[in-house]
């Protein structure tokens, strides 16, 4: 490896799968010991970028550098070993959890005398061990999903790629995996890709954030300006922020928007609303739903429903019940002004 | 009902007698049968592999093709062996026409395509994440080879079974090929052909009885392959 402090460059890069153009963009870098997050939603095009990251997939067009190299035809698969890639539904062979990820290390030329005690000490750091000698059937989603990263980070790979990580698993499970993927990619000072829809999983993983739509990148940066400022409606939408028209907001949250603004829709994270009990209250909830942060209350304001953030406490209290009449307090300092 | 009773003490006499027509067709079955099962798996495993596996333009015409191989008539089959070994055919001047080797030919035609078609099916069948796993991890094509295989094992022995089920089982093509002569190319089930033409019905079914026999066993066997392989699935 070079001393670049780039892990990975693409440029000019589109990809075609079965015929049909599934991926198209100018650019995307990885630093070295960077996170980052590709979020989209489904069909965007986020696996596909992944297998062509980690060089499964050819890119019709375009070059891709690892570590300052340029890759081709002949060192691909040198420079496949650099990453590792744990998919969406863990994939595991037919053998037992240890063979498993000795049969990887293997491959990748690891130290014979050392391959048992290594891959042993990777499911010890995964809380797997006494998995070894079980096949994958015998497993949980969760536990293959563990199996799954203790190969990936068996292999020490340079880059760690990540698709979907906790798709497949329930939520007691994904936030002990996560909190334990969070802390190995940090300690390892790992370079990594992280494919996922859910933004509460990027804010945990990455630091910086790439925002994919229909195969292209619409929106990249850190996680606090692409959380913050949303650049379009369909970003601000994936982000998980309410889109309003000028007009409704005027109405519902007695804010003043410009009438003759180029920006016709405004968009905010639901932590820009707050609901503070009174029988006299403006709002009244309507129901609660599951979001990206958790649950939100949805307020009907004006003829607008609006989700807000909403605590644990507040849930368990009569006077956030549905159907209660709430005042909704606005920061405008999270108000970003949109195109349509 | 005397008839088949007495098939099958004439069975057990012409084996426990050793009655040494038998156990040499029986092993002329076995040799013949078995080269062309081997030599079949090799062939039509390693082509469906391709056909599963590697991208090229024509895959698809070429799947269709060992489907429609899957039931190509044993005569059909017999035909253009013969035609091809025929001494005034084009490879007439080889002389295997009427010979073991002609037979094994015949019947790998026959197998060939069965046993691709089932094996392409079977690691077709496995996830494409799989394959993508097993690349990522940096495996080289023998290496993916192994791992796949041992991933579709299940497929590849149902794969075999078939192969053996309809070398073993077809008459046409060895009688056309093999021109059933006594003590070299006669085997159970041209010899069996052969008895009923000629009324010896009670010696016919003890052939039969052997063919049987046989085919139970191996299936026997592959068939406790697979189930122990599935215990471990």
């Amino acid at each position: 490896m070079s001393g670049t402090d780039t892990a990975l460059s693409m440029s000019e890069i589109v990809v075609h799968r079965s015929g049909q153009r599934v991926l198209s963009f100018e650019s995307f870098d990885l630093a070295r010991g960077e996170s980052v997050a590709i979020i989209g939603a489904n069909g965007s095009g986020k696996s596909s970028f992944l297998l062509a990251a980690s060089l499964l997939i050819p890119s019709t067009e375009g070059e891709i550098f690892y570590f300052g190299t340029k890759i081709s035809r002949s060192n691909r698969r040198e420079f496949r070993r650099l990453s590792s890639i744990s998919f969406q539904d863990p994939v595991l062979l037919d053998r037992t959890v240890i063979d498993n990820l000795k049969i990887a290390m293997d491959l990748r030329n690891f130290e014979k005398t050392e391959v048992h005690s290594e891959a042993y000490s990777w499911l010890e750091r995964l809380g797997v061990e006494r998995l070894a000698l079980k096949k994958p059937h015998e497993l949980s989603g969760g536990e293959r999903q563990r199996v799954s990263l203790a190969r990936a980070f068996a292999l020490q790979p340079a880059i760690l790629m990540l698709d979907e990580p906790f798709t497949a698993i329930d939520p007691v499970d994904k936030r002990s995996i996560s909190r334990d993927l969070h802390d190995l990619i940090n300690e390892n000072e790992l370079s990594s890709i992280v494919v996922t829809h859910d933004i509460s999983e990027a804010v945990v993983l990455a630091s910086k954030i790439v925002v994919l739509i229909d195969g292209f990148i619409h929106q990249d940066g850190t996680m606090k300006d692409v959380l913050n400022r949303p650049k379009s409606v369909n970003v601000a939408k994936l982000i998980g922020h309410t889109v309003l028209g000028n007009d409704d907001a005027r109405e519902s949250l007695r804010i003043s928007v410009p009438s003759s603004s180029s920006h016709e829709l405004i968009s905010f994270p639901t932590s820009a609303i707050s609901l503070r009990a009174n029988p006299k209250g403006r709002g009244q909830i309507t129901r609660y739903e599951s979001a990206v942060g958790g649950i939100v209350a949805i307020v009907r304001l004006a003829g607008v429903e609006i989700p807000s953030d909403i605590s644990a406490h507040q849930v368990m209290s009569l006077d956030f019940a549905v159907g209660q009449y709430v005042d909704v307090i606005f920061d405008q300092s999270k108000l970003v002004h949109l195109s349509n | 009902m005397d008839l088949i009773r007495d098939a099958i003490r004439e069975t057990f006499l012409l084996l426990l007698q050793g009655d040494s027509e038998i156990w040499s067709i029986t092993l002329r079955t076995l040799i013949i049968c078995g080269c062309s099962t081997i030599v079949s798996f090799i062939v039509g495993a390693s082509a469906g592999f391709c056909l599963a596996v590697l991208p090229f333009r024509g895959r698809g015409v070429l799947v269709t093709f060992a489907n429609t191989g899957m039931g190509m008539p044993p005569v059909i089959a017999g035909l253009l062996v013969a035609v091809l070994l025929w001494r005034s055919g084009p490879l007439g001047g080889l002389n295997l026409i009427y010979t073991p080797v002609a037979m094994i030919i015949s019947q790998c035609v026959i197998a060939i395509p069965l046993v691709a078609a089932i094996t392409a099916g079977s690691f077709m069948s496995l996830p494409e994440s799989l394959f993508l796993q097993i690349r990522s991890l940096g495996a080289g094509r023998k290496d993916t080879l192994f791992l796949l295989a041992y991933e579709a094992r299940l497929g590849l022995m149902v794969a075999m079974m078939a192969g053996f089920g309809a070398v073993i089982s077809e008459v046409g093509a060895a009688m056309m090929v093999g021109g059933n002569l006594a003590g070299d190319t006669r085997v159970l089930t041209t010899a069996t052909v052969l008895l009923v033409s000629k009324g010896e019905f009670g010696r016919a079914l003890a052939y039969g009885i052997v063919l049987l026999a046989m085919v139970f066993i191996v299936a026997l066997v592959l068939t406790s392959v697979q189930n122990l392989a599935r215990k471990r699935v």
